[in-house]
Parts: C-alpha cells; sequence; structure tokens
C-alpha cells in the first residue's frame, strides 16, 4: 500500500478514539481534534520510522499522548474541572440515573493523574489487553495492573464516603490525585 | 453501583459519546498537511542538508552525474518524500479538495511572487503538461469568529514531461522566500555560489524516486526552489536541471 493510502486509512479508523484519547487530556472537543490533528502530522512526517505498520495504533496513541501533554505544559493556566453536563436530558429515569452516574464518574477520571489515567482509560475505554498497554507505555505488565488498581482506588475515593479530605481539596482545586 | 459496572456505563454514556465528524476531519488534516509540506519545503531543504554532512561517513556518492551546467551534491538519505504524485496531481487538477486554483503559464506568472522557468524544450522530454496551483485556504471549524484563510496568487507551478520510455518527471517550481534567511551559510544555511544557484540530488539507498532540488538566489534576493522528481537516472534529471537554469523566465 502506498504511503499516502495508508495514511488516509489511518486517519479514517483511527481519528476518533484518537481524538477521544486527547479529550481526556485537554478536555475540550475542539482542542482535543487540533490535538490530533497536529499529531497526525508529526506521523506523516515520522511514517517511515514505524516498524510494525500494520498496527500503528499503539504508536499513534504515544503520538497524541505526547502532543497533549506538550500542549498542556504550554497552557497551564487553563484548568477544566468539569467537562460533562450532570444534567442530562431524562429519558428514563434508570438511564438518567446512570448518565448522572457516569457523568460524575468520567469527570473524575479526568481529574486523576497521568499515570493512573492512561491504564484506566485505555483499560476501560478502549478495552485494551493490559500486555498492549505495558508495551504502549513502554512499562512492565505488573507496573500496568498497579495502576489500574491504584487507578480504580483513587476513583472510589473520588466518588464515595471515603472520601478524604486530600481528595476533597484537591477536587475544589482542579486538581489531580 | 460497582466502579467496573460504573466505567462501562461512563464508557457508553460519555467516552463513546465523543464523536468526529471524520470526513471533515479529514479534509482538514489534508488541507493542515498540504499546508505544512509547502512551509516545510524551505527548512526541509536545510533539514536535509544538515543530515547530509552528519551522515558524511556513510553516505554513498555513487552517482557520477554527466558534465553539464550544474554543480550537483550528492545525497543518500533514508526516504524521499513521494507527496505529490506527479500525473495524478496534475490530472485531479481542479478536483484535488487542496487547490482552489489553476492558472496557465502566463496567468502564473501575472501573480506569482517568484519568477517561473519554462524552457522552450528539452531534448529527449516532451512536454505533457503544466499547470500553476494555489492551494486551497479552509475556514477553521470550531474558531470562534471562524477563521477563513485567503491568499492570491500561486503557491507552486508544475510540469510533467516523459521521455520515450514512458517514464515521467515532475518539475516544480515554488519561491519568494527571503534569501538573506536561508542564504548564504552560516548556521547552516545555503551555500550559494557565484552563479547564485545551489542544487542537492536527493535518492534513497533502495533506489526508485530521485529529486533534483535546485535553490536560486533571485536578483531580487528572493528564493526559488526548482524540484525534479522522478524514477529517472541522476544524469536525465540533470539535464532537465540544465535546462530550468538556463531558461527563460519572467
Amino acid at each position: 500500500m502506498e504511503r499516502e493510502e495508508r495514511f488516509k486509512t489511518w486517519v479514517k479508523l483511527y481519528s476518533e478514539r484518537l481524538v477521544r484519547i486527547a479529550f481526556m487530556y485537554v478536555k475540550d472537543q475542539s482542542t482535543a481534534e487540533d490535538r490530533v490533528q497536529n499529531a497526525f502530522i508529526k506521523a506523516y512526517q515520522s511514517m517511515h520510522k514505524l516498524k510494525d505498520v500494520d498496527n500503528p495504533l499503539p504508536w499513534l496513541f504515544r503520538i497524541v499522548v505526547n502532543e497533549c501533554k506538550s500542549y498542556l505544559k504550554k497552557n497551564r493556566r487553563e484548568v477544566v474541572t468539569s467537562v460533562f453536563s450532570e444534567q442530562n436530558e431524562k429519558s428514563a429515569e434508570e438511564v438518567y440515573l446512570y448518565q448522572l452516574e457516569s457523568s460524575k464518574l468520567h469527570n473524575a477520571i479526568l481529574k486523576l493523574q497521568e499515570s493512573y489515567k492512561l491504564p484506566i482509560v485505555l483499560y476501560y475505554f478502549e478495552e485494551l489487553q493490559v500486555q498492549e498497554i505495558a508495551n504502549l507505555l513502554g512499562v512492565s505488565i505488573e507496573t500496568v495492573k498497579v495502576r489500574l488498581h491504584r487507578g480504580r482506588k483513587r476513583l472510589e475515593k473520588l466518588l464515595g464516603g471515603e472520601e478524604t479530605n486530600e481528595v476533597r481539596r484537591a477536587v475544589a482545586n482542579g486538581k489531580a490525585i | 453501583m460497582k466502579l467496573e459496572e460504573q466505567l462501562r456505563m461512563a464508557k457508553r454514556f460519555n467516552y463513546d459519546n465523543i464523536t468526529v465528524d471524520v470526513d471533515r476531519f479529514e479534509a482538514r488534516l489534508f488541507e493542515n498537511l498540504s499546508e505544512n509540506k509547502r512551509f516545510m519545503k524551505g527548512r526541509l531543504h536545510l533539514k536535509w542538508k544538515i543530515a547530509f554532512i552528519a551522515a558524511l561517513g556513510i553516505v554513498t556518492p555513487g552517482v557520477v552525474f554527466a558534465s553539464g551546467i550544474l554543480n550537483v551534491q550528492n545525497h543518500t538519505i533514508s526516504h524521499l518524500k513521494s507527496d505529490v504524485p506527479p500525473t495524478s496531481f496534475i490530472a485531479n487538477g481542479l478536483n484535488n479538495q487542496n487547490i482552489a486554483k489553476v492558472y496557465n503559464l502566463s496567468q502564473s506568472r501575472a501573480v506569482a511572487n517568484f519568477p517561473i522557468r519554462e524552457p522552450a524544450s528539452i531534448s529527449g522530454w516532451n512536454h505533457e503538461n503544466s499547470e500553476g496551483f494555489l492551494w486551497k485556504r479552509v475556514t477553521i471549524p470550531g474558531k470562534t469568529p471562524p477563521v477563513t484563510h485567503t491568499s492570491t496568487g500561486v503557491d507552486a507551478y508544475f510540469d510533467v514531461y516523459t521521455n520515450s520510455s514512458g517514464q515521467q518527471v515532475t518539475v516544480e517550481q515554488s519561491g519568494g522566500l527571503d534569501a538573506k534567511k536561508y542564504g548564504n551559510n552560516e548556521d547552516g544555511k545555503i551555500q550559494f555560489g557565484s552563479n547564485n544557484y545551489h542544487a542537492d540530488f536527493y535518492t534513497t539507498s533502495s533506489g526508485g524516486q530521485k529529486e533534483l532540488m535546485i535553490t536560486v538566489k533571485e536578483p531580487n534576493n528572493t528564493l526559488t526552489h526548482i524540484e525534479i522528481t522522478g524514477d529517472v537516472t541522476p544524469d536525465d534529471l540533470q539535464v532537465l536541471g540544465d535546462a530550468y537554469i538556463t531558461a527563460s523566465h519572467k
């Protein structure tokens, strides 16, 4: 497959997933799309460096994450604490409650520090295997498991009655925990 | 509700609801990419030059050029850009989503900010097609207020040639950059000789597509790039390069 053709296929297949990952960092759809645009341009320029062209997703994830990190470094002042409305339109009561809960959880994930947030997102939302996450992050399988465990614990704290003063302060200040 | 269940719900109701208009996203990306390529051209040249100097130890200058006007420097690089398939690009013309306007030679010369060279004829090569392009600038979605880039002029002028064996070569002319910023060999800038041009030949170790890139320092202190690309011999490229260097231009 020609280079350009291959690249177009990647754009079609992975844009949405990459924007979702970017969103978990920058917390704004338009900014997330901008970051992924930049990431794709970088990917295009360095496509020749990719060894496994049939499995570009981990590589693209890494480029997007790095792009988001460097964007956040340059834009430290912008802090968005909540991006999903908790007043979603009611269809049925149960759905409404689910949506309410899931919005809280999603916003809590956004507040996690990066070392926990990315494994949680990749495992539960992108449905990658632990081995794949380990390869993507360049860490061991055990490290991924530990981060998933700790990430879950922090989420429970953020959401539940075990909330500590530290967590409350972090949430109030919009900080990662 | 257990956390695992909540996570599944969060995926369903929030994460998976982040959707992207992929067609619009793709169109915007290729627009950005096309602009990025144009922007990079001036720099690319310097980058390759630096890479060449750094890689002198492993470069194989195994190409011998026919004696011609151009004094060509040989570079072997890891890859050669092949982002502009010559014939299809020209043939697509206005159908290409990145192109806003197409001009013929006289129209291009009237609006371009660089001189366009056009040899009357080149021995062994048949002139197939020739057009000037203005890349499209689009409204950037999500910006408030919407930003619409507009531009006039010609971004690049293309010629396509074929020889009797059916091989094709594209010549792309672009320019207008300030020569002071890119010449004359301080801090990695281009070294111009007394004839005010610099020529670099690029090929990959695996062969195939090759490129002769000529940078001309114009009398008004602007730079013009002439990029001659094709899967032909280095001597073929030099014949075309010599013809362009000596061709009449506005």
